[in-house]
């Protein structure tokens, strides 16, 4: 029986691809080996219509995307999973439009309700526990301020998704042992 | 000669059903006072060039979008990929329209639309636009009294070749209305919407299809 569950959404472009694929082996061999069960969605192969904004996912089918596409398989794995993994070229400091899709398909795992967490008003969390969340981008080479928002923005999401655990690792392409980098960052939300 | 503004809809609702497109409004009207010409494109069914010749043909975009999962929706990040490849590859010496993000979103603090308009400052830079600034709304848009004076405000300074000044932000920073009253107001409303709309009941919106079994 496996230790635990992963879901990894990669939202490599075709140009990034080469970097992305590398990211998501490494991930998926390194969850093995500490017998994790990983599940991977290739984003860039699955044709997932947009969010339409309607808001029916919460008031007309409570928890479910009226759209009937891949999306709905995402959000039923996502929400199982113990650790989501996000592999994205890191696009204006944010996630490719690739990955993107899938996440704003995420909505209907909250409830429309409003609470405050912290300081702050966001949705009230709908199911009883969710993924910790490790952040996979790459770079060409080194960016500061994207590497910065990047971070920073998995923190965002780790908040509104109810991650107990968020870590976030920048692979750039003359890095040659990506697999320690990613390894060091994924056994903080792994252990 | 008359100047031209581009407004691009972020929202799948479009520029007429939905708060990006009310709010860019209110935005333009003041510069269509000015004698600038305005354009509108909706991102959800736009072509490719058509909407890059409208770019190189305007003085200043206006990028006009909610926020989708703490960043822009995934349509508007594939525009914005596909924008920067494309004018990045263009001489160096060609113009640089000015760029101005107004986002909206629907919590009730502007502040959850940070990161968002930290993504539209770094598309501006790759995509050899000119920043100039970002106007941030919460509670979904919604135009009080203090909005609509900071976007005029906003609109004035654009106009007149400047950038969203920082009067915009200390007037929309601060939550339209109180943040405990937005949040009983806005769940109210959302079970009267499923009530009224679909006979859902409170209970029935707290279904959970994807439970672990």
């Amino acid at each position: 029986m496996a230790i635990g569950r992963a879901v990894i959404l990669d939202g490599g472009t075709f140009g990034s691809a080469p970097l992305t694929d590398r990211a998501t082996g490494a991930t998926v061999s390194l969850l093995e080996r500490r017998g994790w069960d990983s599940t991977v969605f290739r984003m860039r192969e699955l044709d997932i219509a947009p969010c339409r904004g309607c808001f029916d996912c919460w008031v007309r089918t409570p928890g479910e995307c009226i759209i009937d596409d891949p999306a709905g398989e995402i959000a039923r794995e996502f929400v199982q999973s113990d650790l989501a993994v996000f592999i994205t070229p890191i696009v204006f400091g944010g996630y490719s439009s690739e990955l993107k899709k899938a996440l704003d398909r995420l909505i209907p795992l909250l409830l429309p309700y409003f609470t405050f967490v912290g300081n702050e008003v966001h949705h009230v969390r709908r199911y009883r526990g969710y993924p910790n969340l490790l952040g996979i981008g790459t770079l060409p080479a080194s960016d500061q301020e994207e590497e910065r928002i990047f971070s920073q923005l998995l923190v965002r999401n780790s908040i509104n998704m109810y991650a107990v655990e968020v870590e976030g690792c920048v692979i750039h392409e003359k890095d040659e042992d990506i697999r320690s980098k990613i390894e060091e960052r994924l056994m903080r939300v792994i252990d | 000669m008359g100047r031209r503004a581009l407004v691009l809809i972020g929202s799948p609702k479009g520029p007429d059903a939905s708060a990006s497109g009310r709010l860019s409004r209110i935005l333009t009207a003041r510069l269509e006072e000015g004698g600038w010409s305005i354009d509108r494109l909706s991102l959800y069914d736009a072509d490719e060039g058509g909407l890059l010749s409208s770019i190189s043909e305007s003085d200043l975009v206006i990028l006009a979008s909610p926020l989708y999962v703490d960043s822009l929706p995934a349509p508007v990040i594939k525009w914005m990929e596909l924008i920067a490849e494309e004018r990045e590859r263009r001489p160096i010496d060609e113009g640089s329209p000015r760029f101005v993000a107004l986002l909206n979103c629907g919590f009730v603090e502007p502040k959850h639309n940070a990161m968002a308009e930290r993504i539209c400052r770094r598309f501006a830079s790759h995509a050899r636009f000119e920043w100039y600034g970002a106007i941030s709304l919460g509670c979904a848009g919604m135009p009080r009294r203090r909005i609509v004076r900071a976007l005029e405000i906003a609109a004035d300074a654009l106009k007149t070749g400047f950038p969203v000044p920082p009067q915009v932000k200390r007037l929309t920073r601060r939550p339209v209305v109180p943040r405990l009253v937005y949040v009983i107001v806005g769940n109210i409303a959302w079970r009267r919407t499923a009530r009224k709309k679909h006979s859902l009941g409170k209970w029935d919106l707290l279904a959970q299809p994807y439970k672990s079994e």
